[in-house]
């Protein structure tokens, strides 16, 4: 970041060499600590378009300034922000002499606390996470309380998810193009080597991207611009990872015009917060920049952060009441370790690199090129002729035996016939056996060999019944990016990029472990003949550990987009304009002759192409140096993701019946007081997405009925909802008040209504009932009545109060107490259509339903709101010359129990499933919810040589 | 990338002589990355062991001993009791659902006796594999006899307030059934019968084997599963002997092989005897308990009445129906699909009813070593005597009109008898009908009284074939 501020505002000083008005200021930055001069501080003054940065010798001095009460800023990474007013004099240059800026520990840091809460709310592979890294932003009190407390409760600016964030590392766009979020993973664990980062919020200009509407975060790994030195950290935590260590060598630009960076770093957990949650990551990550001459740079990044971790389950209220919040069913003990069957491993190394032309004082170019590849791969058991693995499949609970309903009494409900007998012994059986039985798989894929005298002597491998595979992305991305900026004067900077990105993914299912066996049959065990082939051109496959089978197929994906973005700053009005064009397109090939879809899904797809713009624009009016407003507003249409093109994506070609690009729209307000007692920030936003697309995949029981009653009618189905509208609406308010020299005092508040705007269209596609006659069973169940209901996965209301010492012989303690609400479930759309009252089998509404009762069935559930404490807390030492810090915060004191998410399950698809199962009191398929870390610590020892 | 990798090299290169320079640094980096990387979890799985290691139990019962006690009415077995049994269905290939059935070890002078179990729960072959030795616990367990089958299990009880034996919940099954660590070879399980000696209530639930089988024509070339041919969820097909016996061969929609073909040639069938009503049906355990290696039979000759019109005077091409006396003529029937020729005496007080059913002209010169089989049940019989029964006769001279005037030569064949269960098909056995030139008739001859209702009892033909060598 820092190169990019010297480069734009080193014209300034030139511009004002000239300048017959000397008044100003100037003086030198000193590191408190090491007593050191700082260089490439930023230095403004507040509320003017005056910037500069220190020199080498930690100098700054602005020779045209209007006299009178302005205020200081300064502002570096790693330390605190320091804000001074100052009198300036006519006619004068006034020299304050050195400021002194301190270590920012605190945020420094927290921010290797952040990220350590990467459950998808959903129960499919998509393997990203929806919170936005936006959230390390430290810009102000609210951004903290939101990046370091409530990110605990997977709160998120502006009820927006990640894909709204642009993610870029030397100005390369990381937002995967499956759906649209950053893969957080793939440079994590490296928090020292990714410290140089660059925000905006909202739709607030960013010098790199057009981005969305949450924002742009830029991640800049040029070597050159790190601070020389050695950092090592060791942590212990007892969140998802146990212990983490990591190390950071930066030598600074030398002589020869070379500069690099190395980093590697370790997170290991045997089990973390949640039962059976293993963790290992491990980070390397070297840059290397070679200075070719006053204009040229090469610069070449490298990450490689190959990472495991196992998976938590979520959970329904039932089983959370049987065992703990800390519950998981994903692992059990084989040979007495414990063993998670669903692992989420990502490695993609990342290369990079980076071109920075200094075309002259006012332009430079910097051109980007990006190969990743690698894998990302989610585990999971699949079977066949056998039982589910899972220890709380629904069948094994008591709520099975407790909410039996007798069959139905032709057109009406049949009676409740609990077998309270049974839920007994299912609850004692449950709690004896509450894990995955690894050793009954390795019995079930195995023949006892048989003595002539009929003893059982041993077992032999046969055919696998239970399997553990992987959902494997292997993707291969290449983009090439060129950003372009130029202060064509005094008043106007001009951005300009374009960029051209492939997208190759190979996308299938691999077998990871026979578990015992010594094949596997490729069919789908649930359909028969050639129906259960995965692939009719090679059919009846025996496949063995390290083979795809199941499905196989890649993406191809295109994207060229381009924005121009101009810049207007004057004294008391600063102003932007932004523009951009994208063209995507994405095309499926299938590998596969699936035996369900025969014609639709081997080859390739049909070309589906979107071509989307998107404008902006805002203002800051300077009110005084204090003061300012802001505002910005935008509009933009978006293509959907890849996830959401293709509704049956592992089988099929097809695409989304009137698929559409999303319709973004998003304005906010903003007015800023900033003083050096009293900071703070009123925000308000509203922003729509409309005609948005969204697939998912679920088991249902009983939508569909083939009218014979042979053949039962659940199905595992993908449900897509077109014609989706969202509407976000809040205000955030961040104060931060010093109280004295050594005590702050800060008060945070979002409050947000984000709710659904429209009623989409609901199609269910059911493989069940294909055929070659209609390959494309889709069916379409109307409009869902979703509008107003809430968006789902985080709390829309927020508080925080924090209170922070910090001690001027370089300690601290801070303590916060947040306050989480309205946080809502995700709702079934199948439940909210009219067919919620029909019955499947014979067509007719069912006799008892009621609006009323149905209005108490489908009342969005609503989270407890939660009260959360954290301490925080640290010391730094200084011995001979080096650096020793110690920062200890303790979250969640009170060691509260909430909900982060949940959903419905949609098996309950009718209002007599649903009525009988919520009627019973006891809900066999209830709610699945996540929970929060309950009362977990964090330490951290780091050492600067 | 490839124009990239040059100027890679050079930075990678340039940046280990950087490195080497800066030696301090290397040395605590070189720390921090051994220290991060031997400390890689361990996370290769071992492998469990397995070995078998259920214990004995002490057998005091005999399943004959349990079927003894058991009746049509369920009813509680109350003692501590053991028996000892083999596992001989499965579910691993979908065509058992929720039962499995067992049965004895045969001894030289007792068959295997069998039973079924009823569980509510799927998948149970992981822990009872074929063959396997399995310990039942009798204790408060239930009992019944269900079409002719012993049935072990829990109880059920309708809205009706009737009580049958009901499937072991999935929490109790395990505590009734113990596997033992031995199992026993299909060889030494199953035994090799013919369809006659097989209809009978003491082969259910015992592992068999049919020699010299075929399917029926109406079988070949279908799916095992057919949805035209759904009868509660399974398809039945029929396998037929030599000797015109025909049993049930039944395949579930959820077997595994239920979209194969059903193989056309003739050989070796295994299964299970199970039965449903009146009907014993045979269902295998996979497909490799079809094992059709033989050429076909195909009949000549051959009529299996589907064509009648159900309740009314049998009237098909080339049929002579005669009334000899009294004035009731053979009468199609259809039932569950099948139909039939039956000679039921009914609405008439006639002495005698004597009726002859005559097979269109057959020329015998066209095949060589022929064989006529035909199936034949029969119901309200109350006696065996020539006065109420079915004879069969071949006439080289008929001419298609009178009876009186042909030369009838009558043929040994094997019919149903009083205590044949009623509806139950029996195979003629072969007629052999080598000796036989030019064209002949077959004749079914029913006689029967109306007045005398010991002597009203009906009689049914199916399945009439002749086969032969060209």
């Amino acid at each position: 970041m820092k190169n990019v501020l010297l480069i734009l505002f080193s014209i300034f000083p030139l511009g004002l060499a000239f300048a017959q008005n000397q008044t100003g200021i100037s003086g030198r930055v000193i590191d408190s600590k090491t007593q050191k001069p700082l260089a490439y501080v930023v230095v403004s003054i507040q509320n003017t378009n005056l910037m500069q940065l220190t020199t080498r010798e930690g100098k700054f001095i602005f020779e045209s300034v209007t006299s009178g009460e302005q205020l200081l800023l300064f502002h570096s990474q790693g330390f605190k922000d320091a804000l001074f007013p100052v009198t300036i004099v006519g006619n004068q240059i006034t020299n304050l002499g050195d400021v002194f800026l301190e270590d920012d520990q605190i945020t420094d840091l927290q921010t290797s606390v952040v990220r350590l809460f990467e459950n998808d709310l959903t129960d499919d592979n998509s393997g990203s996470e929806s919170t936005s890294g936006l959230l390390q932003s430290s810009k102000d009190a609210f951004q903290q309380a939101a990046a370091f407390n409530w990110v605990q409760a997977r709160f998120r600016i502006r009820g927006l998810d990640s894909e709204n964030a642009t993610t870029m590392i030397n100005g390369v766009t990381m937002n995967k193009r499956y759906d649209g979020r950053p893969q957080w993973g793939n440079w994590g664990g490296l928090n020292d080597a990714t410290r140089n980062q660059e925000f905006s919020i909202g739709t607030a200009p960013s010098d790199y991207s057009f981005g969305g509407i949450l924002g742009t975060q830029e991640i800049n790994t040029r070597a050159s611009i790190y601070r020389p030195g050695t950092r090592i950290t060791f942590s212990g935590t007892n969140t998802n990872y146990s212990w983490r260590t990591m190390g950071t060598y930066a030598s600074g630009m030398g002589s020869s015009g070379w500069a690099f960076v190395i980093s590697a770093g370790k997170r290991l957990a045997q089990e973390g917060y949640f039962e059976g949650t293993t963790y290992d990551a491990n980070s390397f990550f070297m840059s290397v920049e070679k200075k070719l001459n006053e204009k040229h740079s090469l610069n070449f990044t490298g990450f490689y952060t190959p990472n495991t971790r196992g998976k938590n389950s979520p959970n329904t209220a039932e089983v959370t009441q049987l065992t703990s919040e800390k519950y998981n069913s994903y692992w059990g003990y084989q040979d007495g370790k414990k063993r998670n069957a669903r692992t989420k491993t990502i490695e993609e190394p990342i290369l990079m690199l980076n071109h920075f032309f200094k075309i002259n004082d006012h332009t430079n170019l910097n051109t980007s090129v990006m190969y990743q590849f690698g894998k990302i791969g989610n585990s999971n058991i699949d079977y066949q002729s056998a039982n589910s693995p899972d220890p709380t499949y629904f069948r094994k609970l008591p709520s099975y035996y407790l909410s039996l309903y007798a069959k139905d009494n032709g057109e009406f409900s049949g009676d409740f016939t609990p077998n309270y007998e049974n839920a007994e012994k299912s609850r004692v059986e449950f709690l004896a056996n509450p894990q995955i039985d690894w050793a009954s798989m390795y019995r079930a894929n195995q023949n006892p060999i048989v003595a002539a005298n009929g003893n059982i002597t041993g077992y032999e491998a046969v055919q696998s019944h239970y399997v553990l595979y992987e959902d494997r992305t292997d993707d291969k991305t290449m983009v090439v990016t060129s950003n372009f900026n130029t202060q064509l004067n005094e008043n106007l900077i001009l951005n300009a990029g374009g960029s051209f990105s492939n997208l190759k993914s190979h996308n299938y299912q691999k077998v990871l472990d026979l578990l015992g066996g010594n094949y596997f049959e490729d069919i789908d065990g649930f359909y028969n003949g050639n129906q259960a082939q995965s692939d009719l051109n090679n059919l009846n496959r025996q496949v063995v550990v390290g083979e795809e089978y199941g499905y196989n197929y890649n993406y191809v994906a295109n994207t060229l987009d381009a924005f121009t973005q101009f810049k207007f700053s004057y004294n008391s009005v600063d102003f932007y304009l932004a523009q951009s064009f994208s063209s995507t397109n994405y095309q499926r090939e299938g590998l596969y002759k699936n035996g369900i879809y025969e014609t639709i899904s081997f080859g390739k797809s049909d070309k589906v192409q979107f071509e989307n713009f998107g404008f902006k624009g805002g203002l800051t009016y300077k009110l005084s140096g204090k003061q300012s407003l802001t505002f910005n507003a935008a509009h933009l249409t978006k293509a959907p993701t890849i996830r959401n093109t293709f509704p049956n994506s592992r089988l099929n070609n097809s695409i989304v019946d009137g698929l559409q690009s999303e319709n973004i729209n998003s304005i906010d307000a903003s007015y800023l007081f900033r003083s050096p007692k009293l900071k703070s920030r009123i925000t308000g936003y509203y922003t729509t997405i409309k005609d948005a697309t969204k697939t998912s995949f679920f088991y249902a029981e009983g939508i569909f009925d083939n009218g014979a009653g042979y053949t039962n009618t659940n199905a595992f189905v993908s449900q897509t909802l077109t014609h989706l509208n969202k509407k976000n609406i809040g205000a955030e308010l961040s104060l931060e008040y010093q109280v004295s020299a050594t005590i702050k005092t800060s008060l945070s508040a979002a409050y947000g209504q984000y709710v659904y705007d429209s009623n989409p269209n609901v199609s269910i596609n059911n493989d069940a009932v294909a055929s070659v006659e209609n390959a494309n069973p889709s069916y379409d169940f109307g409009t869902a009545l979703l509008k107003n209901y809430k968006q789902a996965g985080m709390p829309q209301q927020a508080l925080a109060l924090g209170i922070e010492y910090r001690d001027p012989k370089y300690w601290w303690i801070g303590a916060n107490v947040n306050y989480l609400a309205e946080s809502y479930i995700d709702v079934s759309p199948i439940s909210r259509t009219n067919s919620f009252y029909t019955n499947p089998s014979s067509g007719f509404t069912f006799p008892e339903a009621t609006e009323e009762r149905a209005a108490e069935l489908l009342k969005q559930e609503k989270f407890d709101p939660v009260m959360l404490l954290n301490f925080t807390g640290g010391k730094s030492w200084r011995i001979r010359g080096k650096n020793l810090g110690l920062f200890v915060s303790i979250n969640n004191v009170l060691d509260a129990k909430y909900k982060t998410g949940g959903y419905e399950q949609a098996r309950n698809a009718n209002f007599r499933q649903l009525n009988q199962d919520v009627s019973s009191g006891t809900p066999s398929f209830g709610n699945k919810y996540f929970y929060g870390y309950g009362r977990t610590y964090f330490v951290n020892l780091s050492f600067n040589l | 990338m490839a124009m990239a990798e040059p100027i890679l090299s050079t930075l990678v290169s340039t940046y280990k002589s950087v490195i080497m320079k800066v030696t301090y640094y290397k040395i605590i980096y070189l720390l921090v990355l051994v220290a991060s990387l031997s400390s890689c979890i361990n996370d290769e799985v071992a492998i469990p062991k397995l070995t078998c290691n259920q214990p004995d139990l002490v057998v005091n019962k005999t399943v004959a001993e349990v079927h003894s006690t058991a009746g049509a009415i369920v009813s509680q077995y109350l003692y501590d009791d053991v028996i000892e049994v083999y596992v001989i269905s499965t579910e691993e290939h979908g065509n058992f659902f929720k039962t499995i059935s067992f049965q004895t070890l045969a001894t030289a002078t007792t068959p295997a006796t069998g039973f079924s179990v009823p569980i509510d729960a799927t998948n149970t072959y992981v822990d009872f594999r074929l063959g396997n030795k399995v310990y039942v616990k009798l204790k408060n367990q239930y009992t019944d006899i269900n079409y002719g089958s012993l049935r072990i299990g829990g109880i059920y009880v309708n809205t009706y307030n009737e009580g049958a034996v009901g499937r072991l919940s999935q929490n109790d099954y395990k505590n009734v059934l113990h596997a033992s660590c031995t199992t026993l070879t299909e060889e030494q399980l199953v035994r090799s019968i013919s369809i006659s000696d097989l209809l009978q209530d003491v082969n259910l639930n015992t592992l068999v084997e049919l020699s010299d089988v075929q399917f029926t024509e109406t079988a070949v070339g279908r799916h095992y599963f057919e949805e035209t041919n759904n009868i509660g969820g399974a398809t039945n097909w029929s396998l037929v002997d030599k000797q015109g016996n025909q049993v049930i061969f039944r395949t579930s929609s959820y077997a595994d092989f239920a979209t194969k073909i059903v193989p056309e040639g003739s050989g070796e069938v295994r299964g299970v005897l199970t039965k449903f009503g009146p009907d014993y049906q045979l269902v295998a355990r996979s497909e490799k308990d079809v094992v059709m290696t033989g050429v076909r039979s195909i009949p000549f000759f051959t009529e299996d009445f589907k064509n009648v019109v159900d309740k009314s005077n049998l009237s098909l091409p080339g049929w002579a129906n005669i009334v000899q006396s009294g004035t009731l003529f053979w009468k199609g029937t259809v039932y569950s699909g099948n139909g039939y020729a039956e000679f039921n005496i009914s609405g008439t007080k006639v002495n005698s009813n004597i009726a002859w059913l005559i097979s269109p002209k057959i020329d015998m010169d066209t095949h060589t070593n022929e064989i006529l089989t035909f199936r034949t049940a029969q119901h309200h019989l109350d006696v065996d005597s020539p006065l109420n029964t079915l004879e069969v006769y071949v006439s080289t001279n008929f001419d298609g009109l009178n009876v009186k005037t042909a030369t009838w030569i009558p043929v040994s064949v094997i019919i149903p008898k009083q205590a044949t269960p009623w509806y139950q098909f029996v195979g003629s056995g072969g007629v052999d009908l080598s000796s036989y030139k030019g064209k002949i008739n077959i004749a079914f001859k029913y006689i029967g009284s109306g007045k005398n209702l010991a002597l009203d009892g009906a009689f049914q033909v199916d399945d009439v074939q002749i086969y032969g060598d060209k």
